[in-house]
């Protein structure tokens, strides 16, 4: 029953999305994700990089790809893989973000002990040259056959110094023997700036937050449908562990497209043609949460906030008759594409839950967000 | 023999193939349905029916088979079936198959709600 799990005070449970948009505010994009990597994922990566705003130059925007290509599989090259399908405590993470400045992408993974001191002496020899030095270096590893067991034949990390011009940061961190944690972070930045941008810490902080709440996907950025469809893409791809469409994974997609297009239809299109939204989505044993949240006005909130509390007061038989009279009554809407239906919808897939939040951001201004249980 | 009435429109990334063929009575719609703006993507679809279905001497069996679709879609579905139903046509020359798996709640779900709404001959078909 709708009306005993619905909370209309959903501030308590919508605290990580809060924080995330604190965190990220001033970011065009910030994307994350905690688990298994699965080559797979490279090309939805990339898509899901190019809703930032940041991405209009064609030469930076091949730098970007490239970097991230190469940061991904260079973790699905040498990480070794410690998920556990049962807790996924071991998840590793990758993450990027955007803003006018440039881009940063960091991650974590698990590497061998024993491994630490040749890559450890790789990446320190890569940071002390400089670019003509890291040339000579590339030539010379091309022509080299001592191609690691996993390939790559550490051509990945000069590629990486090459391209972004930054020096690679990184960290080792102590785990579960024979395992250790690698840290690294990859930096692109165009302006030279002061400021410390060594975001190592800040990922370790996402990735307990993350992991604390179960969720494995965390994006803040563009919600235009270009954007909507690869995070689906990675969605489903989780969900279904890679295999083809389980009943699961259909119902979180439907729930999803619902919720993301909401974003789109109803988010404030910024001056660069950008719809800005939040999202984070995770998994509890035998049920799946999925969070939202974008700036609406006063009229707006006010406008959705009476619909959200009608709506949660209904039992499912009555959500379920109303989403069916809705149905009816939108064939005769003017606006045939305004039919009135995505929020019942959402409510009535929320079987285990529903909590929402407005939270005054200045004038006339607020976060509005929602966490749907299902 | 009465020419070949055919739409087809094929599969993208968020909108569903559809083949219709009115000469044959075959019509099916195939995928998953989540477009931006779904009035564009299935005006063309209904109105062809509309202009196309051939009403007598001809049984027109209508297959959907969806993955899942957005809520704007599923309006559009709604309509294209009760523009089936203002037609009035009887089981011999009509009848739609919801296609679904037989453990996929969602769709069967829908496809019970979409029965339980409209007077023609439709049919769940869990596979």
């Amino acid at each position: 029953m709708h009306s005993k799990s619905a909370n209309t005070d959903g501030s308590q449970k919508l605290v990580t999305l809060f924080e995330l948009y604190k965190r990220y505010k001033a970011h065009d994009s910030a994307f994350c994700y905690r688990g298994a990597f699965s080559e797979q994922f490279t090309g939805t990566i990339i898509d899901i990089s190019e809703g930032a705003a940041f991405r209009t130059d064609g030469s930076v925007n091949r730098k970007v790809s490239f970097l991230l290509v190469e940061c991904f599989q260079n973790i699905i090259r040498h990480g070794e893989n410690m998920t556990d399908q049962e807790t996924h405590l071991d998840d590793g993470i990758f993450t990027f973000q955007m803003n006018h400045q440039g881009f940063i992408i960091n991650s974590i993974n698990h590497i061998l002990n024993n491994e630490i001191d040749q890559l450890k002496t790789w990446v320190d020899q890569v940071n002390s040259m400089d670019s003509k030095e890291l040339k000579e270096l590339y030539l010379q590893q091309l022509n080299n056959n001592d191609i690691s067991s996993k390939g790559g034949a550490g051509l990945g990390l000069i590629e990486l110094a090459r391209k972004s011009g930054q020096k690679l940061i990184y960290e080792f961190e102590e785990f579960r023997p024979p395992f250790a944690k690698f840290h690294q972070q990859v930096s692109f930045i165009q302006k030279e700036n002061e400021f410390d941008f060594n975001k190592i810490q800040e990922t370790k902080d996402l990735h307990s937050r993350l992991s604390g709440e179960n969720a494995f996907l965390f994006y803040k950025g563009d919600f235009s449908q270009k954007s909507i469809l690869p995070l689906l893409d990675i969605v489903e791809q989780n969900v279904s562990g890679g295999s083809s469409l389980t009943s699961m994974t259909r119902k979180v997609a439907h729930i999803l497209v619902e919720l993301l297009q909401n974003i789109s239809k109803h988010s404030q299109v910024d001056e660069k043609g950008r719809k800005e939204g939040i999202f984070l989505i995770g998994k509890n044993q035998n049920e799946m949460f999925i969070q939202c949240g974008n700036e609406v006005s006063t009229e707006e909130k006010y406008v959705l906030e009476q619909n959200l509390n009608y709506l949660t007061s209904l039992s499912q038989p009555e959500i379920a008759d109303l989403h069916k009279t809705a149905m009816k009554a939108s064939l005769k809407f003017e606006n045939k594409n305004k039919s009135g239906l995505g929020l019942i919808e959402i409510i009535k897939a929320a079987v285990k839950g529903v909590q929402y939040t407005f939270e005054p951001i200045g004038a006339d201004r607020f976060i509005y967000a929602i966490n749907v249980t299902f | 023999m009465a020419d070949q009435i055919k739409l087809h429109i094929e599969r993208s990334e968020d909108t569903p193939e559809v083949s219709f063929d009115a000469s044959s009575g075959m019509y099916s719609i195939l995928g998953r349905s989540l477009p931006e703006n779904a009035y564009n993507f299935y005006h063309p679809v209904i109105d062809f029916v509309k202009s196309n279905i051939i009403k007598t001497g001809i049984k027109n069996i209508f297959i959907i088979q969806l993955d899942y679709f957005n809520s704007s879609s599923g309006r559009f579905i709604f309509e294209l079936l009760t523009v089936l139903e203002e037609y009035q046509l009887s089981e011999n020359t009509l009848q739609v198959i919801w296609k679904v798996e037989k453990d996929d709640e969602l769709m069967i779900e829908k496809g019970e709600e979409l029965q339980s709404m409209l007077k023609i001959p439709f049919q769940i078909e869990k596979t």
